[in-house]
């Protein structure tokens, strides 16, 4: 770790405490909250417990898999160049295994676990040794997982995979947290269905939870603090053999990594165009750039994690919204925000190929070919993203009038961010790390968040205040009235101005600065 | 045979008063924060030559392609492909090279078959001309079985020849290679030397940079040695050498030492 620190440099230093800053404080928040296990009721204590240490280990599980996309010190691949046996190996990793964020995270909480659960005498003895067994668990796991996937790092489709892996759990869990709420919600808000049915099925999902592997230390926490020793004995046993024999796998996965040589991926693809036939319509430049664009949506993992990233925040507000559950006529409106969202995310049109955007340049491609294609793509998928929204919003408004004024605030919403966002993308480029073998979320430059962000929310704002008239609009005009094509017309103007507009802004700066875009995305190694 | 055609069609090129050189490089200039990278770089490349731009690692050779090419903006100096300024009129200079970089990163997402598609767009060439140069070159250059996997699958002798592929596809007037058979087998060099002969026949030019003496010594008729930013000899490959191997030519411009470094008699024990 050490090392590792050194090798980061004084701003790598200073993210590193501040990460064990954040771990530290949210882990300790979390365990001060474990004390409030005390004034719950025995099985409610329990199915907390258990749904708690479900997802702890479970996080342990799927560290490896994200870390796949992040992270590659104590790979197998690497440390079978040592002359080093398992036995050898084992210790060491195991002890390395806590070191770091997660580490101090689960630690404290644990703790925090501990205390809240731990009756005084025996029982006390009896609780720690189901924390430990769980810590246990959760280091062994990891290591487990970890070892186990390391054959499949050569493998260019499984770190794919594990990039897309990262935004996917991170939406995961943001659901998981959505349905907590609503089950909080549903204390407040009796009647609301959603809630209700949450709750039910928290209750239902930390029922089995308790039965299975991970709850085991759960159900030896509970036994302890109702006296029955022995059964707490058992579910602590039935844990360490468990974690025993996850060691043992893992001794034969390590044998089997020092012994194994990677296999490098090599898929073929199912042969189409590359040019769909609706662009064929468009300059030969203009064909190229979109289709490329359209293609690498899916298929380069750094711009479907982002992709998925900005869909998800285009969703994830709407599901905390009350007003889903109004049946307000005003509902679709909610669509502009999604389209807001998704535009101002393509304020960097370049960076993703930043390390092979010599290949455009060296070929004489015009910038404002570039600029509208890379433009239209967006708009593309981004249509794609909007669509089910609008869809929904309409559905759940029973107002089927409502979808004209909705659409025309999503296309100015979006068309003017996309077009701002293509004026920002050439004023202020700079290059996304290449999907190397350490992934995308590692080898950021300094400082480049802090522009994205600022250039994502500056693009967001002045769309929002552009395309404000087709809401006002709107909202003048009655609900249900067939003038709200009105508003369609004006959201379809604005956004359409907004994009060619943004578009020529963008040509007319990068005009005979190819070069130089070229020399600051170059940075991307 | 293939030499001598090459070397007759040079000279006769070389007659011709009235034909531009393909490459033309007048007091070329660049550095990098303080450190020069080309220090006022001369050149000329006669049209028809396969010509070989050697030096140490950190000469300037990837700099010197990258500016005349128009990938990088030169500090001083010019750069013209045929007669035409590379910086006055950018696209129309682009039109006539075709370029290979060193580091190989091409939209790699594509498959290789894609990749020539998007090219050969981007370069506005007729879709029927494309697919049936593509398929050609995919067969010459025995990717024809990999056309449709994707080039980040590519082992690294498949990705100099599909991007080979793509600096050809237009049929350039002056193919730019840096370091074209660097990292590559046997059997992918051989193939890349073969449609390199058979480009300049037809009267292509090839600039290419290497530090590989032996490979340039065989291909080229003309070359420069570069040293610290500097040609420090340049001409046709048989005045340069004047009858020595160009590797000692080589080692005696750049200053470098030939003989083995001494110490390391550690390496000669066994590790127990």
């Amino acid at each position: 770790m050490r090392g590792g620190i050194r090798a980061l440099g004084p701003r790598g230093s200073v993210a590193v405490l501040a990460g064990f800053l954040f771990a530290g404080g949210f882990g300790g928040l979390a365990g001060a909250l474990l004390l409030y296990l005390r004034r719950l009721g025995p099985a409610a204590a329990e199915n907390s417990t258990a749904t708690l240490l479900t997802f702890l280990v479970l996080s342990w599980a799927l560290g490896p898999v994200l870390a796949l996309a992040s992270d590659n010190t104590l790979d197998m691949d690497s440390l079978a160049l040592f002359p080093l046996r398992a036995a050898q190996l084992m210790p060491g990793l195991l002890l390395a295994a806590p070191v770091g964020f997660g580490g101090l995270f689960t630690v404290l909480l644990l703790v925090g676990l501990l205390a809240g659960s731990a009756p005084l005498g025996a029982g006390a003895v009896l609780s720690l040794v189901a924390v430990l067994a769980t810590l246990a668990l959760c280091l062994t796991t990891s290591r487990l997982v970890s070892t186990a996937l390391s054959a499949l790092r050569g493998r260019r489709t499984w770190r794919d995979m594990a990039l897309f892996a990262v935004p996917l759990v991170a939406l995961a869990v943001n659901a998981g947290i959505q349905l907590a709420n609503r089950a909080f919600v549903s204390r407040v808000e009796p009647g609301a269905h959603v809630a209700v049915w949450g709750r039910g099925v928290a209750v239902a999902t930390a029922s089995v939870l308790r039965w299975l592997p991970p709850g085991w230390p759960a159900q030896a926490l509970a036994a302890a603090r109702a006296g029955d020793l022995l059964r707490s004995l058992a579910a602590s046993a039935a844990t360490v053999a468990l974690t025993a024999t996850l060691v043992w796998w893992w001794w034969l996965a390590i044998q089997k990594a020092n012994t194994t040589a990677m296999v490098a991926s090599g898929t073929g693809h199912r042969h189409r165009q590359l040019v769909p036939g609706w662009l064929r319509v468009f300059p030969a430049q203009v064909q190229a750039v979109a289709a490329k664009e359209l293609r690498y949506a899916w298929r380069d993992p750094r711009v479907r994690a982002t992709m998925l990233g900005s869909s998800a925040a285009a969703f994830a507000p709407l599901l905390s919204f009350q007003a889903l559950h109004t049946g307000s006529a005003r509902l679709p409106l909610l669509a502009g925000w999604p389209a807001l969202a998704f535009g101002a995310a393509g304020t960097n049109l370049f960076g993703f190929d930043a390390a092979s955007w010599w290949t455009n340049v060296a070929a004489g491609t015009r910038l404002r070919a570039e600029v509208f294609a890379r433009t239209m793509a967006r708009m593309t998928v981004g249509l794609v993203v909007i669509l089910p929204v609008l869809g929904l919003l309409v559905w759940l408004s029973h107002n089927w009038i409502g979808l004209l004024p909705a659409a025309g605030l999503a296309a100015a919403a979006g068309g003017v961010s996309i077009g701002l966002g293509a004026r920002a993308s050439v004023k202020t480029p700079f290059p996304y790390p290449p999907a190397g073998r350490s992934g995308v979320f590692s080898g950021a430059g300094a400082g480049q968040g802090a522009a994205a962000a600022g250039a994502a929310l500056g693009t967001m704002f002045g769309s929002a205040l552009i395309a404000s008239p087709v809401l006002i609009l709107s909202l003048v005009l009655p609900a249900r009235s067939p003038a709200q094509a009105l508003a369609l017309l004006l959201g379809l103007a604005i956004g359409v101005a907004g994009w060619i507009v943004g578009v020529r802004l963008a040509a007319t700066l990068g005009q005979g600065r190819e070069v130089d875009l070229l020399a600051v995305l170059s940075t991307a190694r | 045979m293939v030499e001598g055609q090459r070397r007759r069609k040079v000279t006769t090129a070389a007659k011709a008063p009235a034909e531009p050189p393909a490459v033309l490089i007048e007091g070329l200039r660049k550095s990098f924060g303080r450190k020069p990278a080309v220090v006022d770089l001369s050149l000329v490349v006669p049209a028809g030559a396969f010509f070989g731009l050697v030096g140490p690692n950190g000469a300037g050779k990837s700099t010197t392609l990258r500016m005349t090419t128009g990938l990088l903006r030169p500090d001083a100096g010019r750069a013209s492909i045929c007669g035409q300024d590379v910086w006055s009129d950018p696209v129309g200079v682009k039109a006539l090279l075709g370029l290979l970089t060193e580091d190989l990163r091409l939209f790699d997402r594509l498959s290789g078959s894609e990749l020539l598609t998007y090219n050969g767009l981007l370069r506005q060439m007729p879709p029927e001309v494309i697919r049936a140069r593509s398929e050609e070159l995919l067969e010459v250059l025995d990717l024809a079985g990999a056309r449709h996997t994707l080039v980040v699958d590519y082992s690294q002798g498949m990705r100099k020849k599909i991007a080979l592929a793509c600096a050809l596809l237009h049929a350039p007037r002056v193919l730019f290679l840096d370091e074209p058979f660097e990292s590559v087998d046997p059997v992918s060099t051989r193939t890349i030397r073969t449609v390199l002969q058979r480009y300049t026949l037809g009267g292509g030019t090839v600039v290419f940079s290497s530090h590989v003496m032996e490979t340039v010594e065989r291909l080229c008729d003309h070359v420069a040695i570069m040293s610290a930013g500097r040609v420090v000899a340049a001409g046709p490959a048989d005045e340069v050498r004047g009858g020595r191997r160009l590797e000692e030519i080589f080692f005696e411009r750049v200053g470098a030492r030939p003989d083995a470094p001494q110490g390391l008699e550690w390496l000669a024990t066994s590790s127990d």
